[in-house]
């Protein structure tokens, strides 16, 4: 089994996500793809101190950071969430267990009653791991996005919490148990 | 059958049942995440390999090492056997 846990991102870990997210393989499937500065990660940082409407965690394997889990947009009833796999080294299952806990999260400790997602049109293994997990497709973002030389379009997705408590169980049989066993252990802490 | 030409064969396998493409060939330096398999493809893959071969090298995390390339993971299977 393994065993993940998510912690809020803390100053020690940034160097680790902007080397992640100024990845290629992440940056292609985010809205701007332009190299982020450590000047500007910091920043950033420093701005997510004072937004109550962003999270940021890191998830951790063993201790070992892996990947990152985010919810923007935070209001009474609704957020947005986000993900991505750190490093180059396959773990096989962790994008599953990012797309369960990111639910669980945001119904079971934001208690929001609707998640929302947006996936860049392209990234077909985000859209597939939404159909798995039985997501609502809305479709396609009528507004473009300009990224550089590209127009990018969004496919939109929600999920309600009275779904996502009928669908669960119907999600988690289409699953290896071993990987169900470490999404029902997985912990959020505090520090 | 070699363990490398089992876990290919399984691969392709899985792939079609998720609905993956594959690159091709895939050999011994293609990096995990460029095969074509996705994260439930590779979980369902492990998970077959555990029927197959009654291994899981990945089940106890403490030691656990993750593979970048496909050569890789075929090793950490053959060390185990």
């Amino acid at each position: 089994m393994l065993k993940v846990k998510f912690k809020p991102v803390q100053f020690s870990d940034l160097e680790l996500l902007r080397q992640w997210r100024n990845s290629p393989r992440i940056s292609n499937n985010m809205y701007n793809n332009d190299f982020i500065s450590q000047q500007q990660q910091e920043g950033w940082f420093e701005s997510l101190q004072h937004d109550e409407c962003k999270i940021y965690f890191v998830c951790l394997l063993d201790d070992k950071a892996v990947g990152t889990l985010y919810f923007t947009d935070i209001k009474e009833s609704s957020c947005e969430w986000g993900c991505y796999l750190g490093g180059e080294s396959l773990i096989p299952g962790l994008g599953l267990i990012l797309e369960a806990a990111a639910l669980e999260y945001a119904f079971n400790y934001l208690k929001i009653k609707t998640l929302n997602a947006d996936v860049l049109t392209f990234n077909t293994p985000a859209k597939k791991m939404h159909k798995l997990f039985k997501y609502n497709e809305l479709g396609i973002e009528d507004t473009e996005i300009i990224r550089g030389n590209e127009i990018l379009q969004v496919c939109k997705y929600n999920y309600c919490e009275i779904n996502w408590l009928s669908n669960k169980e119907q999600v988690f049989k289409s699953l290896p148990k071993k990987l169900v066993t470490s999404i029902r252990n997985i912990k959020f802490i505090k520090e | 059958m070699t363990i490398s030409k089992k876990i290919l064969e399984l691969i392709s396998e899985v792939a079609e049942t998720t609905e993956c493409e594959l690159v091709s060939p895939i050999n011994d330096d293609t990096v995990l995440f460029e095969t074509g398999l996705d994260s439930l493809g590779f979980a369902i893959l492990v998970a077959r390999l555990e029927e197959e071969l009654d291994l899981d090298p990945f089940a106890e995390s403490d030691d656990a090492v993750y593979p970048t390339t496909f050569g890789e993971f075929v090793n950490i299977y053959k060390k185990m056997m």
